[in-house]
């Protein structure tokens, strides 16, 4: 077997390999060429014997745990450069998870929260919080002492202004732009109240059992800004010049070169191990783990899967999966009209698909099958339901029972990598499937932008399914896609699904204080809409990345947050 | 020559017209538009008209292009739907750069180019001769993207001579030798590419030229080939050659996308290139219009260039 890129360091010893340079190397090197003139930069190698870890070797010298190291700075590639660092003036989720290293809530999700229970909320801005009998208001008393970076102090005044902001059409820094992107995060939330510095009140529209999951997820576009900050650097500024009160603060960003943060000596939760963090932007994924590879950054987060083999190859770095599948991958279906219309087809088209296939072959283990709505980890995933399995025999005579022959369906897809998928490969082998059981499936494949807007508008007579992303660790979810008040092209439910059972358990469920008799409600909700063939389902992603193995201690990577940097250290 | 130079400029205008026309019909006509992609595939249709009204779009397309042209025309080009930054800011802050990557790029196609198209025109038909004209057009038919990361892996990754990518290192930010290392490579994916045509133009116009009457008296007069080529020959070969590189400015200056992207170049192709993407409009036509004025301009220098050197051209 050959390896492409040369094990350790013996090409680099001082970084001069110039001078170094001896005609068996340069002969390897010439050959590496060779080899490179064949796949044009991006290698997969057969991997070696190496389990791919998921959590760092312990670097115990004792034998004891292993003791941080402090100090060093991180390098970060991601995808692309981000417009703004304001949460709330786009959704993109790149810029959400660079604002959480320096803004945050008044709840934390704990990521190291045990699978299978509702999630732990830590105090984060909040030291502590109430709900009253009625489930309507959620008082919150306000840490002592915390600061923004700007040493403003954090009262309920600016936990108020920030969310004013985006909904409040006469605040002086109202923007249409926070409020559409903002909308659905705070759309149960009727208002907030400063009752006094230390106490802020949410008023809610009505009883909603899971709002501090939902309202302080990690992947928000409601993060606090500092309000002294927003004065001073404007509606715009403020996207540029990011004042929180997190971890890490910002010093400068060098549009579509880096950003740099540093550490928050002023920070009053866990002190990072870390100097800094540089944030880099490498548009091309080949590259980027060029870059990850030459040690120019210490984590690629975009990592493509036809670089899995690679990284796990390489004995300098490892492969790290999402621990909680924060977002499943499917097809929309078209339940209104003809042919989908009919729920035999849709179940049909769910036994045809080998989705096993797909996620250990094709995309080598970075996806994992989806069985049911909500995300494996989550308090209200039922790890022993499973309605589907690949069974095409099946599949045939579902459709032969429905009486529709000789089926064609069209399918929207977007060729955009996005989110650790490859919708290309993942579409022509569901293609294939279909095929195998007689339905002609043909693609309408448009770039992102494009996809974005027709997609919008739903399934359409001539439409009958599209192939979407969705983040499934809120079962308020659930709702958007399937209930009935949420139909295209208003609402996210674009499919058109209707089914009053379905509306009626969604509604309970999200007013049911009761933990375990809202996930009864909502587990039974998933099994109909399961069953039901609602939608052709699917993988669950893992967001694959490749870390360097400088990088040590607990990750903690866990849904669209990304990893915690807290904890982590550099060797 | 003045008259020339005036009666260029003022085709600027139709030029003007006519590019900001044809760009602010044609991106309105791809599907998409900048709030759905703003706001993601989970927006309701109330947040999506929203901003469509905040981003002024809801009006009809003639109103927004003449409230569009006419501050333009007074030096506003309005500001980016994305981050609201005005949009001649963020082109002057990103062609910067591509400038910088032009002009390597450039040095290095016509260095490469002309050394090389001058050595195969003086052994015409040898083997060194047939080599390099199959270079010249293996490079010119090379795509840029596969050669630029062709180079990451056999210089940046395997032998760590030179970065992967970016305009500066991340970790430090350093000054003028930062950037002339992080250059080499960008700049040599981009120059070699176009030096294949660039050697070839040379190549055919130095044999046209030493074919001439002029060429073989100065051999007769006893002059030294290295003096034919250099003072008799070289010049005249030049003419078409500089048109040549000219265009190639023009197409490096706009064309840089794929380099750009590769290399992580903060340019205004890669700008224009997320632009699109995003259907950022202002930004979209802002950057087509500056980069179509300058390829006008360059063109107008080049050409001005080529007639100063062609005796024919100045004096009648």
């Amino acid at each position: 077997m050959n390896r492409i890129f040369p094990k350790g360091n013996e090409m680099r010893e001082s970084g001069n390999a110039m001078n170094r340079m001896t005609r068996r190397e340069f002969l390897q090197a010439a050959t590496v060429t060779a080899g490179g003139l064949a796949i044009g930069g991006a290698i997969g190698c057969t991997p070696e014997a190496q389990p791919a870890a998921t959590t760092p070797a312990a670097t115990a010298t004792s034998g004891g745990t292993p003791v941080p190291k402090k100090g060093g700075t991180l390098v970060i590639g991601y995808d692309g450069d981000v417009d703004t660092l304001d949460p709330a003036g786009t959704t993109s989720g790149l810029t959400a998870r660079i604002a959480r290293l320096m803004l945050e809530h008044l709840v934390e999700l704990d990521a190291m929260s045990p699978p299978g229970k509702p999630q732990t909320l830590l105090p984060a801005l909040a030291s502590s919080w109430q709900v009253s009998t009625d489930g309507l208001t959620y008082t919150f008393k306000i840490r002592d002492g915390v600061k923004f970076h700007d040493g403003t102090p954090v009262d309920a005044e600016a936990v108020k202004f920030n969310y004013d902001r985006c909904t409040d059409e006469s605040h002086p820094f109202f923007n249409a732009r926070f409020k559409s992107v903002t909308s659905q995060q705070y759309r149960w939330v009727k208002g907030v109240e400063a009752v006094d510095p230390k106490t802020v009140r949410f008023i809610l529209r009505t009883p909603f059992a899971d709002f501090i999951t939902a309202q302080f997820r990690p992947s928000p576009y409601t993060l606090f800004v500092s309000p002294t900050a927003m004065k001073k650097y404007g509606v715009t500024g403020i996207g540029e010049n990011p004042v929180g009160t997190g971890p890490f603060r910002f010093v400068e960003w060098q549009k579509g070169q880096r950003i740099v943060l540093e550490r928050n000596p002023d920070y009053y939760g866990a002190m990072p191990n870390i100097d800094k963090i540089i944030i880099r932007p490498i548009a091309e994924s080949a590259a980027r783990q060029a870059a990850l590879d030459a040690g120019e950054v210490d984590i690629n987060f975009s990592l493509t899967p036809d670089l899995i083999d690679r990284v796990k190859a390489n004995s300098k770095q490892r492969l790290i999966l999402n621990e909680s599948p924060g977002g499943v991958w499917y097809w929309i279906l078209n339940t209104k009209d003809a042919p989908t219309a009919d729920k035999r087809v849709r179940q049909a088209m769910n036994y045809a698909v080998n989705w096993e296939r797909i996620a250990k072959d094709l995309m080598k283990d970075t996806l994992q099958v989806a069985t049911q709505p909500m995300a494996p980890d989550n308090f209200y995933y039922d790890s022993s339901y499973r309605f589907y399995t690949y069974d095409p025999a099946k599949a045939k005579a579902l459709l032969k029972e429905s009486g529709v022959t000789d089926l064609k369906l069209k399918a929207l897809i977007t060729n955009t990598l996005v989110f650790g998928t490859d919708p290309l490969a993942m579409n022509q082998l569901i293609q294939a499937n279909l095929k195998d059981v007689g339905i002609e499936v043909t693609f309408e494949a448009l770039d992102f932008a494009a996809f974005a807007a027709k997609v919008a508008r739903g399934t359409q007579p001539d439409l009958q399914a599209a192939q979407t992303n969705w983040t499934n660790d809120l079962p308020y979810a659930l709702e958007q896609l399937f209930h009935s008040s949420f139909l295209a092209p208003s609402g996210p439910n674009r499919g058109y699904y209707k089914n009053e059972q379905v509306d009626a358990l969604l509604e309970q469920g999200r007013g049911e204080q009761d933990d375990a008799k809202r996930r009864d409600l909502y587990r039974q909700a998933q099994r109909l809409i399961v069953e039901d063939g609602a939608w052709l389902c699917g993988l669950y992603r893992r967001d694959p990345a490749a870390l360097s193995n400088k990088v040590k201690g607990p990750l903690g990577y866990r849904s669209v947050a990304g990893i915690d940097f807290r904890k982590i250290w550099l060797e | 020559m003045a008259k020339i130079v005036l009666r260029r400029l003022v085709a600027l205008g139709p030029v003007f017209i006519g590019v900001s026309l044809i760009v602010f019909w044609t991106i309105r006509m791809i599907p998409g538009d900048p709030a759905t992609t703003m706001l993601g595939t989970w927006a309701t249709e109330e947040d999506v008209n929203r901003l469509r009204k905040e981003m002024q779009l809801d009006k009809p397309i003639y109103v927004q292009y003449v409230t569009w042209i006419g501050k333009a025309l007074q030096g506003d080009m309005g500001r980016s739907l994305q981050n609201r930054r005005p949009v001649v800011g963020l082109v002057m802050e990103r062609f910067q750069n591509t400038v910088v990557l032009t002009a390597a790029g450039i040095f290095i196609s016509s260095l490469v180019g002309i050394l090389v198209g001058v050595f195969a025109a003086t052994r015409q038909n040898s083997i060194l001769d047939r080599l390099i004209t199959a270079f010249a057009l293996f490079g010119q038919s090379m795509p840029v993207f596969w050669f630029g990361l062709l180079l990451i892996v056999l210089f940046s990754v395997s032998l760590r001579w030179f970065p992967t990518g970016g305009m500066y290192s991340a970790r430090e930010a350093g000054g003028l030798p930062d950037l002339l290392h992080h250059l080499v490579l960008p700049a040599l994916t981009l120059g070699l590419v176009s030096a294949g045509i660039v050697a070839r133009m040379t190549r055919s116009a130095m044999l046209e030229v030493l074919h001439n009457d002029y060429i073989r008296t100065a051999r007769a007069k006893g002059l030294t080939e290295r003096l034919v080529i250099s003072r008799h020959a070289l010049k005249n070969a030049m003419i078409p050659v500089i048109t040549v590189i000219g265009l190639q400015v023009g197409y490096l200056l706009g064309g840089a996308v794929i380099t750009e992207t590769v290399f992580s170049w903060p340019g205004a192709g890669l700008q224009l290139f997320e632009a699109i993407s995003s259907r950022d409009y202002p930004l979209i036509q802002g950057s087509v219009l500056f980069i179509s004025v300058v390829f006008v301009l360059v063109n107008l220098v080049v050409d001005l260039i080529a007639s100063y050197l062609n005796p024919q051209a100045r004096f009648g």
